[in-house]
This record gives structure tokens, sequence and C-alpha cells, in this order.
């Protein structure tokens, strides 16, 4: 599922909103049944994954490492986590780059690492913030190919927040536009669908 | 009966560890000032602890001794000695006593070669209410009649006690000031720590740890430094404290063995390193990272 909108109508914050890093002045945000406000930030992250335009990835640790930090913080047994993180490389076609240190990775791999750990822990949700907004086209395709591999075959469901017209028309998914802090129009097809007279 | 998990403790002590080099000099800067302090405390407590025995020693240096007058007897002047004033109350000391007092001593035998057995004049131990005044006191027990030999520590005893007294209050002050130094040092290491390792929060905040699982790396760390500077204090705590008994010993015999031991000591500096490296380290993750699960 697309959240769009131009910068500032409020994806962020929506975003935000989901994993509770805001809480709404009014109404309610219910995530998987359970309303945001009431649940401790902690559970409620616990069956999330979140992706950010930056990377945020531990300069100290390898790609591997990187991945496994998400699960070995939640008390994983090692040996589920090594299992998990090698799976995962390979979900993400890192596979051989395992031993490689953010700085000797490029952008677009280093966004596949901070994939991998959004998805090591085995989450409902993922969060994506713009996740492709620092990459170049090609970069910004294999990103599109993982979240979408993710989604169909594991059942996982992506919320993607992007302004990136070519990527929405090209998966056709459920599109959600965000105008003001308001959603202005949820339909299924391309970017501009339901508003064919805003296109340029 | 499920098994214990280790893997959260693991884990934690090895971040911990990773942390602590990352952090190299704040963390050397801690431990250093943490064992001085430990080790002025210790050597405070072991200080007072055997206060009771060297404020014995110093009683019976503020002791004043009285010999009557050649062929008047001893006890003849107590009621007189008893009227001066600063006088807390007088002691008439058998000279057989003394002799038999100094026969394990030296030896009987060694000792009857040496002395007869009325060696010593019977005389008075004069007890002064107050040291600070002993100097006034002993003129006035010179100026009596009947009076010979007066011997008295000549105000070495007034000294020391208010050596002791000044120790005693600067010692506390001296102690205060580094505990508040070293909490402060151990504060602000974990400040840094928190600040050095930001990326890693935000990351455990996405995955789901609570507030209490985050703050946990950092209490560990600072557990640990605080262990590792009171096991240090101890160690040197321990070894200065033979050192010191032996020391006595040496120069004081009859001290040897009345000494407390420092284990008591030892183990409360083991306890205090790591208390207040603990409260630093909770307090610094506490702004930082807050205890709610918001």
């Amino acid at each position: 599922m697309f959240l769009v909108g131009a910068s500032g109508m409020g994806k962020t914050t929506l975003l935000k909103m989901l994993y509770r890093e805001e809480l709404p002045d009014r109404g309610r945000v219910i995530v998987g049944g359970t309303d945001v406000a009431r649940a401790p930030g902690s559970r409620l992250r616990r069956s999330m994954g979140i992706i950010f335009q930056t990377f945020r990835l531990l300069e100290k640790k390898t790609a591997f490492e990187n991945i496994a930090y998400g699960a070995e913080v939640l008390a994983t047994p090692p040996a589920a986590v090594r299992r998990r993180s090698r799976e995962i490389l390979e979900l993400v076609g890192l596979g051989d780059k395992a031993n490689r240190m953010p700085g000797e990775l490029s952008g677009g791999e280093q966004q596949r690492v901070a994939i991998g750990r959004a998805l090591i822990n085995r989450p409902k949700l993922i969060v994506a913030d713009e996740p492709t907004g620092d990459l170049d086209p090609d970069n910004s395709n294999r990103v599109i190919e993982i979240l979408d591999t993710v989604n169909r075959e594991q059942k996982v469901t992506v919320l993607f927040a992007t302004h990136a017209v070519d990527i929405v028309d090209r998966l056709q998914r459920r599109v959600v536009r965000l105008q003001d802090g308001r959603v202005v129009s949820d339909t299924s097809g391309g970017y501009w669908a339901g508003h064919e007279a805003d296109a340029p | 009966m499920t098994a214990l998990n280790w893997w959260p403790l693991y884990y934690r002590l090895r971040d911990a560890r990773e942390g602590i080099a990352r952090n190299t000099w704040a963390s050397l800067a801690t431990v250093v000032l943490l064992t001085l302090t430990l080790l002025l405390f210790g050597g405070f407590l072991w200080l007072n602890a055997n206060l009771t025995q060297i404020a014995a020693l110093l009683e019976r240096q503020v002791q004043v001794r009285v010999f009557a007058e050649e062929g008047r007897a001893a006890e003849s002047l107590s009621a007189s000695l008893e009227a001066v004033a600063g006088v807390k109350g007088v002691k008439v000391i058998d000279g057989e006593a003394v002799y038999a007092q100094l026969a394990p001593v030296f030896g009987q035998e060694a000792l009857m070669r040496a002395l007869p057995t009325d060696a010593f004049a019977d005389s008075l131990a004069v007890e002064l209410a107050d040291p600070d005044q002993g100097a006034e006191v002993v003129d006035s027990i010179r100026a009596l009649d009947g009076v010979g030999d007066v011997i008295w520590g000549q105000g070495f005893a007034s000294v020391l006690y208010r050596i002791s007294n000044g120790l005693q209050r600067g010692g506390v002050i001296l102690i205060v000031g580094f505990f508040v130094a070293a909490f402060l040092m151990s504060l602000t290491s974990m400040h840094l720590a928190v600040l050095n390792r930001e990326v890693e929060i935000q990351i455990q905040r996405w995955v789901g740890v609570s507030p209490w699982g985050i703050r946990a790396q950092f209490l560990i760390e600072a557990f640990l430094l605080g262990l590792f500077a009171s096991v240090l204090a101890a160690a040197v705590f321990l070894y200065l404290g033979e050192v010191i008994q032996s020391a006595i010993a040496a120069l004081v015999p009859f001290m040897s063995g009345q000494l407390t031991s420092p284990v008591l000591v030892i183990g409360i500096v083991l306890v205090t390193g790591p208390a207040l490296a603990l409260i630093g380290g909770g307090l610094a993750s506490q702004r930082a990272i807050g205890a709610g699960d918001r």
C-alpha cells in the first residue's frame, strides 16, 4: 500500500503515529486491532519493521552483524539469529557481502541491509518512510522488488510512503493520498488514480 | 521447568564491553577517580573502626602520673589531687602491680636480674577532664605540698587528639568531595556512552526493546566500571592494610593484633563502587532514554 502526497502533507507524521513515535491530538490510531495510544510502544513495535530514507546502520558492524543486531537485542538465541540473518541476507541479495562494513557498501546496498534489519524479527507490518528517496533508479528498483517479494511471498503488509510517481504507477497497488494531513482519496491503480486532473 | 535464558545477559555484556572499549578515556577516568574515592573512603572507614583502640592509647597518654615526696605515702595525696580543678579521677597504682605487669613483657627472670621487686614506687594516676588544659592542671599538681615527680606526656596527647579530630573533619570533607567528583565522572562517562550509541538506541526502540531493556546495557556497563574500580581499590587497600599493620606492629608492639581487620571495610568498598557507578549510569540513561514505554 502506498501513502502518497506532496512534502509536508503528513505522510511521515502518520507513519510515526503508527509506531507510536507521535500520538494523535484527536482520534485514535489502530494497528492490528490495537489502540496505539494504549499499548506499550515496545510491544507494538515488535510486530513492525521500520525503514527510513537514511539507513542508520552501525558503522562498526558488518552487514551480517547489522541485520543480526535487530534480533540480538530482543534476546534471540545466537543459532537462530545466525540462521535467520543468512536467510535475510540472501533475500536482500547481499549473501556475498555479509562481511562488508557499511562504508564498503553502496547506498542501495546499505538500504538493503536496513531492510534486512527490519525483516529479521518477522514483522507483520513494514513501515517504509521514503526508503528510495536517496537512491538512484536502479537501486530504487531493487529495494522495491525486495519489498514486493516480502509482501507477496511472506504476506507482510508494506506501507510505503513516497512521492515517486514511477514506483507507484509500476506496482499498481492501493494508494492512499494525503493532503494537509487528511486522507483525500483511497484508490487502486497508479499515482494519479482518482486525481487525473491534477496530473502534470 | 523452563531453562533460564542467558542470552540477554550475554548480549548485554558483549555490548557493554564494546561500549567501554569505544569510550576508553572516559571509562579510564571514571575507574581512576572511583578507585581513589574508594581508597579514601575505605581508609577513612578503617581509621574510624580503629579509633576505639587509638582512643584507648591516647587516654593512657593523657594520664598524669604523680609520685609522692620521699617518705610520704602516695595514697595520702589522693584527696588533695582530687580537689584540683580539671582532675577527673585519681587512682593509686601499686608499684608491685607495675612490676607484675612488666614481668610478662620482659620475662620474669630477666626482670628479676635487672630490677629488685621494690624498684617501682607506688604512684597516683591522675585522669584529666580536658586534655587541652593538661599543662595548667599539671602546674597546679606540681605546686601541691608533698608532690615529688610529675610525669606527663608534655602535651603530646592533646596534639594527637587535635590531629585526630582534624583528620576526621578533613577526611569527611575530602571523601564527600571525592564522592561527588566520582559520581559526576561516572554520570559524564555514561552520558557520553549514551550519546555514542544514539543509533543503537534508536534501532533498539524500532525493533521493540523496552526502555529498561535499552537502559540495561548502560547499567551493566556502569556496574562493570564500578566493579573494576572497587576490586582495584580493594586490592590496593588489602596490600596497604598489611603494610600499615606491619608498620604499626613494629612501631607500637602492644597495638599489634588489636587493629580491626580490613576485611569488613573491603566488603563495603566492593559494594560501594558498583553502587555509585550504577546510580550515575541509571541517571544518565534515564535522562536520555526515559523509563516510560513510549
